[in-house]
């Protein structure tokens, strides 16, 4: 039973005029305000054209070439940052570049910075210690209403334990290096930042966003990112260097990735508070804002009625007033 | 002194940076500007005669002084509503006049009032509400925003409504008429051949003229659970059927049937009880079904049918002449994406196709009185 | 037509199209690059037995993770661009069935009389609704307000005291059951509010003889009152305007969730009938219905207001309830669904998914456990897949959660609610840790079967005011 998707659509109009016939068919779905009427949130979907789509993936692949084409630049840039906040901090070491190969496609450096980092002499395993007690007996002192920091305080205190027990008992098993983890950590954040283009691609252009917003929210986190990872590992390197190995798990499972997530989430969500098409409220609003004209009262289910005699922005040309023939 | 401050400027920094996101998080859980549960209406209003009402409140509230004037005879009143819009309210039997202008069609750009019946001219385009206390007729081809008649609603050939119509009694939908949005009628409605629409509801909605009713069935056979093929269950009043399944011709079914495939009815079954099939779903003619109908793909009723419950088709559905859906006493539902429908069917209740409906002539054979009937086992 | 098809094309691919497109890019790009780069952390000498040892679980859950995560992204892919279902809400004109409404209340003195006069406000056909309010051993003025209105509505307000008997809220529906008579029996908690339309929308989907259980939405009312209800107004969002809704175009498993919906008697009574002790009689029932071959309807336009938990204590206990009472269903019926004749193939996959998602906390819990453990061994080969997917656990696992959340939201219309996103987390981990505890306290000491059950009720202080009832 092939029928066609709207059988209303292939209704004969008494005008032969396809723009008088076009402005009709869009009548059908305008309020009385002159708003589009919307569905009722049960029933709306994001609509799949390929003119929203195909944009959007150029976009994601756009973003990612360019990244990859900026990756020696972006390479030397977190470079020079770091060798910023290496002298900046006094932290003795220096930066340089390591070349890595990619299946002979594509030739990137990634920098490496190389610092002292040590085993904890028995002070500071005490002192971590006392840390990880005060921070998982503390939690026990945090109130229920703020329950959530309870066991953000615990978690820490997890990680900061394993820790401690591993460098009480094997210290000499530790498998890593200050400088080794901070270049492995670049890497991983290299790879990061050019799966932003996909991830928000495939999660954020299928939405109906304009484009340029969904280059700006993508531009942003990797712009934010780019900046970020540097300081960053700035940071774990110092810690690291003066207080030893025993807290780079701390720095790794904490304030590592997860951090950098954290971030993108958040450049997420920021992004789809963000004005479209489908928001019926920002519509009422402008409608609330401008005393008539652009929303609608008579959504398709919307509970306001369909009744009322005002069409603020009749596109054909329609006359104003009547009279008796 | 200084790296102290590099230090503490560098750990600032970073923390600042990397929570500089989380602002616009941080912001709106101190500002809560978005607090509001989302707004469930408690009003029922999925209810097909929502926007008339709606309509008639507000011409009772904004217009009501206008309609007063013109119906103690004051002749037409015009005027504008606060939003600027005209309105222009008619005495019984008038016809508003319309502009015609270099491009597009005549028209009317008032919301129209008639205090007693209302002629509304052919070819031509209302873009606004249009409410009269009497009767409507509306020229042919003319097209009309939405319209509410206190008496019978007459759309004359070729017809557009583009929103909703509502007649306090008969609505009738000459030839060609589109239906866009919803119609209703307290009273009955009347849809003629090439009629398209998309959402009616009256106590009876009849497409084209009525077939008689089929001739009484012969003595129905038994089906048994025992009968059917690939039967999962038998429990709680219901078949349970593994893919497709066919029942005979008149045979008397008295259980819920639940198909997994595809299910067809042989003619002048009887089911006492209610049908579901995830695939397709044909009834022959004259099969006749208690309860309800629910088709997982495309649904195809035979001629003189005769079904009791509602029909739910998730594609597209086809009814032949001479069906009837529902009865007086006990309205139905009949609902599918797109739906075509002989002339000479019946509907007591609510037809919805969100892609569109059409009434399709009725062939010559469809009148059980005067054309065979051809058996479907 | 060319465009319409390949229009309809679109919407049927694309889901999973992305969700292939995305996992299979994400895995080539980590397998490649820890392959071609040489990889400084870590060791490269074989492996010894105790690593291979927990490897291979670690390997195994990662494996979980994914098929979580590709849920979650294809039911949000679904949910925004497929074809949605809502087969019987266009009935809206039929002749209605006889039906009950069961109201179970302990303790509502606040709310009761709100729901009742709401109830008797509904559009349904007059004699053919009935309404039970089920006092269940209160302690304050429930009875009484019940008592009230049976007085001044008798025929159609029938109370049913209950003083003694199991406590909680399936021992109750057990014991109300006895006194309905109708075919279909809708369920609402007392600090819900139906609109007039609810109870024909509810009731729509019985005319399907196919259909045990019907669940309509839960809308959050209380949003504005602190953190925790604005997150959990995230959460319920992402729950059922995407989750569910997606479910059910997927012909896959909507869940009943015991409010806000209703069975089919006679369908609940062949596959046993109420369980008294379970904590989650909801989700049981939504799961011997579908072994049963009934199948549970969601409609996403029945939407009705229900109070969350306002305090993180009352989410705790709500949490480990459903844990509980969750992973009792998974014990109860992950086999049987599996190799059960009525029910096809995606539901079985779609029910054991659902089945499981409970026990998935302790078992990211022990992922992390793994990971930390083969991260001090040096073990970070193959490299960047590790990092990278062990890391990221939080991260893309919950990151399908996120999108689900925001793209409800979208659909919804809000606006600046959905910033909030990032604090979810607060409630993940919450989460994460009370379903583990009550995960583990279950498997170290099972509730003897046929043991009492205690009803954890949330504290209902407010009435309800619909907005669109000026």
């Amino acid at each position: 039973m092939a029928m066609p998707r709207h059988l209303l659509l292939d209704a004969e109009l008494p005008w032969a005029d396809a723009a008088a016939r076009r402005e009709v068919l869009r009548m059908r779905q305008r309020g009385w305000g002159g708003g589009d009427i919307p569905a009722h949130r049960a029933l709306r979907v994001s609509p799949v054209r390929p003119g929203k789509l195909v944009p959007a993936a150029l976009l994601a692949i756009a973003l990612l070439a360019a990244y990859l084409l900026l990756l020696g630049p972006v390479s030397h840039l977190w470079a020079g940052m770091l060798e910023f906040w290496r002298s900046a901090v006094d932290l003795p070491g220096r930066v340089s570049m390591v070349r890595y190969d990619f299946y002979g496609l594509l030739q990137f450096d990634v920098p490496s910075l190389s610092f002292g980092s040590g085993l904890p002499g028995s002070e500071l395993w005490w002192g971590g210690l006392v840390f990880t007690l005060l921070l998982g007996l503390g939690s026990f002192a945090v109130p229920l209403t703020w329950l959530p920091l309870r066991y953000l305080l615990r978690l820490v205190a997890f990680f900061q334990a394993g820790a401690q027990l591993f460098f009480g008992l094997w210290p000499w098993a530790f498998p890593y290096d200050g400088s080794g983890y901070v270049h492995g950590m670049l890497i991983a954040d290299l790879m990061l930042i050019a799966l932003i283009p996909v991830l928000l691609g495939s999660t954020y252009f299928v939405l109906d966003f304009s484009l340029w917003r969904k280059a700006l929210l993508a531009l942003l986190t990797m712009l934010h990112m780019l900046v970020l990872v540097p300081l960053q590992y700035a940071v774990h390197a110092y810690v690291i260097h003066h207080l030893s190995l025993l807290f780079m798990p701390l720095m790794f499972f904490v304030f590592g990735l997860t951090v950098n997530v954290l971030v993108f989430i958040s450049f997420y969500a920021w992004g789809v508070s963000w004005w479209h098409p489908l928001r019926v409220e920002d519509v009422r609003w402008a409608r609330r804002q401008n005393g008539n004209g652009n929303g609608n009262g008579n959504g398709n289910d919307d509970g306001n009625g369909g009744s009322r005699g005002s069409a603020a922005r009749p596109s054909l040309p329609v006359p104003s007033g009547g009279g008796l023939s | 002194m200084t790296l102290i401050l590099a230090v503490v400027g560098c750990l600032v920094l970073f923390l600042g940076w990397a929570a500089l996101p989380l602002l616009p998080s941080l912001i709106e859980a101190r500002r809560r500007t978005d607090i509001k549960p989302l707004r469930v209406v408690r009003a029922s209003d999925v209810d097909i005669r929502h926007f008339a009402t709606a309509f008639q409140a507000w011409v009772e509230d904004h217009l009501g002084k206008p309609l007063a004037a013109s119906r103690a005879g004051g002749g037409p009143v015009e005027g504008r509503l606060d939003d600027g819009t005209p309105y222009l309210a008619l005495p019984d039997g008038a016809t508003p006049a319309l502009v015609t202008l270099p491009t597009g069609p005549a028209s009317c750009g008032a919301v129209i009032l008639g205090s007693g019946d209302l002629n509304l001219p052919p070819r031509a385009l209302f873009p606004h509400e249009t409410y009269a206390d009497g009767s409507v007729e509306v020229g042919e081809q003319s097209v009309c925003r939405a319209i509410l008649a206190g008496g019978d609603l007459r759309l004359g050939r070729g017809c557009w409504s583009l929103r909703w119509l509502h007649a306090r009694s008969t609505l009738l939908a000459r030839e060609s008429c589109a239906l866009h949005g919803r119609a209703s009628a307290d009273v009955s409605m009347r849809l003629e051949e090439g009629c398209r629409f998309e959402r009616l509801h009256a106590p009876t909605v009849a497409f084209g003229m009525p077939v008689p009713p089929t001739p009484a069935a012969p003595a129905l056979e038994p089906y048994k659970a025992k009968d059917v093929p690939n039967l999962v269950e038998d429990a709680a009043g219901r078949w349970l059927v593994r893919q497709r399944l066919e029942i005979p011709a008149h045979r008397l079914v008295t259980s819920d049937v639940v198909v997994t495939g595809e299910l067809r009815v042989g003619a002048g079954t009887r089911i006492v009880g209610s049908l579901k099939s995830h695939g397709d779903l044909t009834l022959a003619e004259g099969v006749v079904v208690d309860g309800s109908i629910v088709a997982g793909r495309d649904l195809s009723v035979g001629r003189g049918c005769d079904i009791r419950g509602p029909v739910v088709a998730e594609r597209d559905g086809r009814i032949e002449a001479g069906t009837q859906l529902g009865s007086a006493d006990r309205p139905t539902t009949l609902s599918a994406r797109c739906l075509e429908v002989e002339a000479g069917s019946v509907v007591h209740g609510t037809v919805w196709a969100h892609g569109g409906g059409l009434v399709l002539p009725r062939p010559r054979a469809a009148d059980p009185a005067t054309g065979p009937v051809k058996g479907s086992n | 037509m060319a465009q319409e098809r390949f229009a309809s094309h679109l919407r049927t691919w694309l889901a999973p199209v992305g969700v292939i497109l995305l996992v299979g890019g994400l895995l080539a790009a980590a397998v490649a690059l820890s392959s071609a780069a040489p990889i400084p952390l870590g060791q490269h000498s074989p492996r010894p037995w105790y690593v291979l040892a927990m490897l291979i679980p670690l390997y195994a859950i990662l494996l979980l993770v994914c098929v979580y995560l590709l849920r979650h992204y294809w039911f949000t892919l679904n949910r925004l661009h497929g074809t949605q279902r809502h087969p019987y809400l266009d009935i809206d004109t039929a002749d209605w069935p006889e039906v009950t409404v069961l109201v179970p209340a302990h303790d509502e003195e606040p709310v009761i009389a709100a729901i009742l006069s709401a109830l008797l406000e509904v559009d349904y056909p007059p004699g053919r609704l009935h309404i039970l309010p089920i006092d269940d051993r209160s302690r304050d003025r429930t009875g009484e307000i019940i008592d009230g209105f049976a007085a001044r509505h008798p025929g159609i307000v029938v109370p049913f005291h209950r003083k003694k008997g199991e406590p909680g809220k399936a021992a109750a529906l057990r014991d109300a059951m006895k006194l309905v008579t109708t075919d279909i029996a809708l369920v609402f908690d007392a600090d819900y509010m139906p609109g007039h339309g609810l109870i024909k929308q509810l009731v729509a989907p019985f005319f399907d003889p196919e259909v045990g259980a019907v669940m309509g939405r839960v809308v959050p009312h209380n949003v504005g009152q602190n953190l925790l209800t604005r997150l959990l107004d995230l959460e319920r969002t992402g729950g059922y305007q995407v989750d569910q809704q997606a479910r059910m175009n997927l012909k896959l498993v909507p869940q009943y969730g015991g409010t806000v919906g209703g069975v089919r008697c006679r369908a609940l009574e062949s596959v046993g009938g109420w369980r008294v002790d379970t904590l989650a009689e909801d989700t049981d029932a939504t799961f011997r219905l579908l072994r049963g071959g009934w199948k549970t309807v969601y409609q996403n336009r029945s939407e009705c207001y229900e109070q969350v938990p306002s305090t993180w204590p009352q989410r705790m206990r709500q949490v480990r309830r459903w844990a509980r009472g969750h992973n009792e269903a998974l014990w109860a019926h992950a086999g049987h669904l599996l190799v059960g004749p009525r029910t096809c193939f995606r539901e079985k996959l779609d029910g054991w998914l659902l089945l499981n998602v409970y026990v998935m906390s302790p078992v990211l819990l022990l992922g992390w456990l793994l990971a930390m453990t083969l991260w001090y061994l040096g073990e970070t080969r193959p490299g960047l897949i590790v990092i990278l997917l062990v890391t990221s656990y939080s991260a893309l696992g919950n990151f399908a959660i996120f999108f689900e959340v925001s793209a409800a939201s979208y659909l919804d219309g809000s606006r600046a609610r959905v910033r909030l996103l990032p604090l979810i987390m607060l409630g993940f981990l919450v989460g994460l840790f009370a379903i583990s505890h009550e995960t583990l306290l279950q498997i170290l000491l099972p509730r003897r079967p046929g043991a009492r059950v205690r009803w954890h009720k949330t504290e209902h202080p407010h009435t309800i005011n619909h907005e669109g009832d000026e």
